[in-house]
């Protein structure tokens, strides 16, 4: 958009065009959300987080879908999230099936549709076995693009529907494909008459789609390439030259290159995209991290507020739990030994899932002994609200009362009263 | 003791509503005024107008940091940069100068240009600084801190398309260019630059000279003259050379004040 452009438009429709009230709504929703967990929050700092996380494209972690499906912003961070969770999976070469990449979907959006998932698996496999394993460098660029351009493949699809009933009607003449060149480009196919034998035909179809503003689309240059290679084109070959495109990638601009998808270590991760050059796999690390810490803190508070209740003001000695001091932790030798452990666990083997669990939980939990100082509290009850002069006060009461009762003296026990 | 501490702690209010949490924590008044400005100045990303926004409402950062993001919020060829200016004006004008006074006093104002000036070339700082500073003790007024901040601007986008022309200038793509062409360059901008007149017909000639055309043919000329290899230009000389010619054209601050002071004595 030009200079021009921004400055002409009304302030309504520049607000919506960057989706800034939704993004106002849910800053405030969320800040809410937050400070019934923690009442003493800083209002402006919560808010100051947010944007730099929403700038940098790490606010879509654990979020719902229907916050993280409603801007392209959104989507294309949550790529990229997706992205540097598991790029250790590509790492090692392994396959998953359309099922496992749900589920790992689900773990960082909790709500994730299959249905995508699913319309992802046919773009790669072209609408044929949905049973087949997956690589994952594929699933990532298909998945961009179908999440990302959902409503354009919609639209898309439409057009070609179209496309095909008017090729099938009788009154139009009849082109006939020659075998050589169908199977050249569709030998996957179920129907070997699929396929728009007009490019050009589909790509005047599909050109008036592009550029819209209330969806995003894919630049209309990089879909010219794309059509004009090819004599003939089926919707899912289309799809897959899609997401194969660079500059469509580009354009998007959140997953480098495909050369490049699977380099970098997890620490020290080059990211090639301007927007998030600021943003490296050590957010991602420090902001799990955080939620560990937050989910301890949360429990931590829990039993503070049981202590709170009445019926344990008069209860049996305490158990002794043992309290992490976060504050003193050795960052440097934490983080090593966190990536240590990560590869370390990244290339071990096995068998079934309870097994890999036990192996994480065993290798986190250690990693939280040896790292990060801790004390016990202590074993004598006490009670918050008891501070050294209350305590003072009450050993004088007990005194005076013990005292009252062994000398059975009227002025002792007048004291007392 | 302890019971009197208990009620002002926030554990004890949970029955504070959103709406009032709101207003106390000023939140509401903080959007409102985000918004109005992302609307006045339209930024190109506004995701991170507002991070940095926010940031430096938690930060607390210092007068003259927050009057220059108030003045790079927007492009000074906009309605709104005057407002911003304004705004920055009376940011600055709650720094202390004395014990108890307050004002925008020379060495706020020189910090502040350099502040906006900070991604020049040093040599280009020097010499402007030479030009618009102004004394320590000095009471800044608006005129003069507004045409400061104004030519700190424009020079801002001058460098800019200096090296834009640098660069299609330097054809090999070596980082240097052939002398002759920059001198060639150098003089056509020089001399149209140079005219003081506020003749119509001589800005519109000099508009001409620097147009395609006009480049063209100073360049054909030069390309002609000498064909041998001589010295080349890199991109700082190019830009040094180009500056000072802007440099030239900016009014002696100094000069000024003294020409009023002048006509006040008298």
């Amino acid at each position: 958009m030009s200079a021009e452009d921004r400055f002409s438009m009304s302030a309504e429709k520049y607000l919506a065009k960057h989706n800034i009230l939704i993004y106002f709504e849910d800053s405030i929703a969320q800040l809410l959300e937050h400070r019934e967990e923690n009442p003493k929050l800083n209002s402006i700092k919560f808010l100051s987080e947010y944007f730099n996380a929403l700038r940098d494209g790490n606010h879509t972690m654990f979020r719902e879908y229907s916050f993280v499906h409603v801007t392209s912003h959104n989507r294309a961070s949550f790529v990229r999230l997706f992205w540097k969770c598991y790029r250790q999976i590509g790492k090692k070469g392994d396959l998953l099936s359309v099922n496992e990449y749900h589920s790992l979907l689900t773990l960082l959006c909790p709500d994730f549709p299959f249905e995508i998932v699913q319309k992802t698996a046919r773009i790669i496999l072209l609408d044929d076995a949905m049973d087949c394993l997956i690589s994952f460098s594929d699933f990532i660029y298909a998945f961009q693009i179908q999440f990302y351009y959902e409503e354009f493949i919609e639209k898309v699809h439409d057009q070609y529907q179209s496309l095909i009933q008017t090729q099938r009607s009788p009154r139009d003449p009849v082109v006939v494909p020659s075998g050589t060149d169908d199977t050249s480009i569709h030998q996957n196919s179920h129907h070997p008459a699929d396929g728009v034998n007009h490019t050009l035909q589909y790509f005047r179809a599909v050109f008036p789609l592009c550029d819209r503003s209330n969806y995003s689309t894919p630049p209309a240059n990089s879909l010219k390439e794309i059509l004009f290679n090819v004599p003939r084109v089926s919707f899912y070959g289309f799809l897959m030259a899609m997401a194969k495109s660079e500059s469509i990638n580009d354009h998007i601009g959140r997953l480098p290159t495909k050369s490049e998808l699977l380099e970098g270590a997890d620490s020290e991760l080059t990211t090639p995209t301007i927007r998030l050059k600021n943003v490296s796999s050590k957010d991602f690390n420090t902001r799990t991290y955080k939620l560990v810490t937050t989910h301890t803190l949360s429990k931590e508070r829990q039993d503070i507020r049981c202590a709170w209740n009445p019926p344990s003001l008069k209860e049996k000695k305490t158990q002794r739990r043992k309290i992490h001091l976060w504050k003193k932790i050795d960052e440097t030798a934490l983080r090593s030994a966190t990536t240590e452990f990560a590869t370390q666990f990244s290339c071990s083997e096995f068998q079934n899932l309870d097994q890999m669990w036990q192996a994480f939980k065993e290798g986190v939990t250690s990693l939280i002994d040896t790292h990060i100082p801790s004390k016990m509290s202590s074993s004598k009850h006490t009670h918050p609200w008891v501070n050294t002069q209350t305590r003072r006060l009450s050993r004088r009461k007990a005194r005076a009362y013990r005292r009252a009762n062994t000398t059975k003296n009227l002025k002792d026990c007048m004291g007392t009263l | 003791m302890a019971d009197k501490r208990k009620p002002n702690s926030a554990d004890d209010r949970p029955q504070e509503s959103d709406r009032q949490f709101l207003e106390r924590s000023n939140v509401g008044s903080c959007m409102k005024d985000v918004l109005g400005k992302i609307i006045a100045n339209r930024p190109e990303d506004p995701i991170a107008f507002m991070a940095d926004y926010f940031d430096s409402l938690e930060e607390q950062t210092s007068l003259v940091a927050r009057a220059r993001q108030l003045i790079i919020m927007t492009h000074h060829s906009r309605p709104v940069f005057d407002i911003n200016v304004r705004m920055a004006y009376e940011t600055l004008q709650k720094s202390k100068c004395s014990k108890k006074l307050h004002g925008v006093n020379g060495t706020v104002y020189n910090e502040l240009i350099r502040a906006l000036c900070r991604d020049f070339p040093t040599l280009v700082i020097n010499r402007l600084l030479r030009r618009i500073e102004c004394l320590d003790f000095e009471a800044v007024t608006y005129d003069v801190f507004k045409s400061g901040v104004f030519t700190c601007c424009v020079l801002e986008d001058y460098l800019r398309l200096v090296e834009y022309l640098f660069n299609s200038l330097d054809f090999t793509k070596t980082g240097k260019c052939d002398k002759a062409v920059c001198d060639a360059v150098l003089e056509q901008l020089k001399t149209s630059l140079a005219s003081n007149k506020t003749d119509a017909r001589k800005i519109v000639e000099s508009g001409y000279n620097l147009g395609p055309d006009g480049l063209f043919h100073v360049l054909d000329k030069a390309m002609k003259r000498d064909t041998h290899v001589s010295t080349a230009f890199t991109l700082e000389m190019f830009t040094a050379e180009c500056c000072e010619a802007f440099i030239a054209k900016v009014k002696d601050a100094r000069d000024q004040r003294s020409a009023i002071k002048v006509k006040k004595l008298r």
